[in-house]
């Protein structure tokens, strides 16, 4: 069986395509109307965030630019909403390129970091540094921890625990996303309800793919609900200017509305300003649930 | 770079000159004519949507063939759709074919795994070189010849296994050659 009998086979094996009709949905009306509806989603996700930003102009607006879909959408966990009639917003954090890690908060290393999960702070009496705080959740050595700074954001946040941690070890990096809405913190900001982020499925397709796998759900004793995904390498989508390696997510929302949401992948190919990816990823996935499960995020 | 109408003008003459042929593919790869349809359109949202980043033609031609192939390869990833091997009789075969072989065919596309498969979509039907059929899946030159060799050996033996008859018509070429 050479190269020629092989493509004859293969044809032998396709049905006949070319009748008006078949497979409609691969005709330009159809595939640009899809894409309508994925664009329209997308405004919709921004134009929340911005309705968030009205109520909360300086908190919300902090978010937007650095959470509103890209080339590695599928990462991390959806914005929380407030409308009723659309779902989590699907923004999600997306490693601009163009922007570099900037000098952020003082480096937090995580060796001088409580290490055991019996002395990390749940209830912590003083508030510590957002660095700080995620370097305590941290396995001893995985490197040090350091926020990056957006050049397109603000320097305020809708909460001082929010943001990109960049996680640095032998000239390799990986970072963790992590969104908090506290409303003791800010009384303004729309938050998630129970009900909705109960319903929220983070793996459902959004026909750009891949998508988010292994979704997995939790009551928590308090009421909350955690919810836990996968999300794949975006590396495959061609013409991507960088490649995530992917990563795990948690979303745990609480009845008075308090949320966290915690993004973890040993980093990004290619990327502007970012090192090669860690070897691993800087946590497991339950030592992921631990950290998105703490209640040091909040104000007691 | 053309302006954002032109240049959905332009994607949409792509689509509607390249659409059947990335349906053929798609159908090789997958077997099945509704996936193929779904695995396609999937493909054209994400030229469309990429448009600002494509510029030109031919970087348009070689993102689409790449996406088509991480969207096949994406869905047979998920956990909820392993694959099982198949062989439907398409609605409407086409024209001349002989539909046993047809059957053994896909039978035999089918139990290739997806990697392997999409090589041997790649190299031999739309008949990339290893190194474009390496560059489009993004592994290296010598994993390409590897599962191009193993791909066609699992097709062989699937179809010396259905077609029992036309056995030497599948035989390994260096096998053929001892005999």
């Amino acid at each position: 069986m050479n190269d020629s009998d092989m493509r004859n086979l293969l044809a032998q094996a396709l049905p006949d395509l070319d009748p008006p009709g078949t497979a409609a949905g691969t005709e330009p009306d159809a595939v640009f109307t899809r894409v309508d509806v994925l664009r329209r989603r997308r405004r919709r996700a921004a134009a929340v965030a911005a309705g968030a930003a009205a109520a909360a102009v300086v908190a919300a607006a902090a978010l937007v630019p650095t959470w509103t879909g890209g080339p590695d959408s599928h990462a991390a966990g959806p914005l929380p909403t407030l409308s009723a009639t659309t779902g989590p917003a699907t923004g999600t954090p997306s490693a601009d390129p163009t922007t570099s890690p900037a000098t952020g908060r003082a480096t937090s290393a995580p060796s001088t970091a409580p290490a055991s999960s019996a002395s990390r702070p749940n209830t912590p009496a003083t508030p510590m540094s957002a660095e700080d705080l995620v370097a305590s959740f941290l396995p001893p050595d995985t490197g040090t921890v350091r926020e990056q700074k957006f050049s397109n954001t603000p320097s305020y946040t809708v909460n001082p625990y929010s943001g990109r941690f960049l996680i640095a070890k032998d000239g390799r990096m990986g970072y963790i996303d992590v969104v908090v809405i506290d409303p003791k913190v800010n009384p303004d900001q729309p938050n998630l309800s129970l009900a909705k982020a109960r319903a929220w499925n983070y793996c459902e397709a959004d026909g750009v793919g891949p998508d988010n796998y292994d979704c997995k759900s939790e009551d928590l004793a308090d009421g909350g609900i955690a919810k836990t995904w996968t999300a794949p390498p975006n590396g495959q989508e061609p013409g991507s200017p960088h490649t995530n390696t992917g990563g795990y997510s948690i979303a745990v929302t609480y009845a008075d509305g308090r949320y966290v949401s915690i993004y973890v992948t040993r980093g990004l190919f290619n990327a502007k300003g970012y090192d090669p990816p860690l070897p691993a990823h800087p946590l497991t996935e339950s030592g992921l649930k631990t950290m998105g499960m703490s209640t040091a995020w909040f104000r007691p | 770079m053309p302006a954002v109408n032109e240049r959905d003008e332009t994607v949409r003459a792509f689509i509607e000159a390249r659409r059947r042929a990335l349906l053929r593919s798609a159908y090789l790869l997958c077997g099945n004519l509704h996936e193929a349809e779904d695995l396609v359109q999937t493909t054209l949202v994400k030229v469309v949507m990429a448009g600002r980043r494509l510029e030109r033609l031919d970087n348009v031609e070689a993102y689409t063939r790449k996406a088509l192939m991480s969207v096949f390869i994406g869905s047979r990833r998920r956990r909820w759709h392993r694959e099982k091997p198949h062989a439907t009789v398409p609605d409407r075969p086409a024209p001349g074919t002989d539909p046993e072989l047809a059957l053994a065919v896909r039978a035999a596309l089918s139990a290739v795994p997806p990697r392997q498969r999409a090589v041997l979509v790649l190299r031999h039907w739309e008949d990339l070189s290893v190194e474009e059929t390496a560059h489009v899946l993004g592994v290296s030159e010598g994993t390409v010849k590897s599962q191009n060799a193993k791909g066609l050996a699992t097709m062989r033996a699937a179809l010396r296994a259905a077609l029992p008859d036309a056995g030497a018509r599948f035989a390994d070429p260096e096998e053929a050659a001892r005999l």
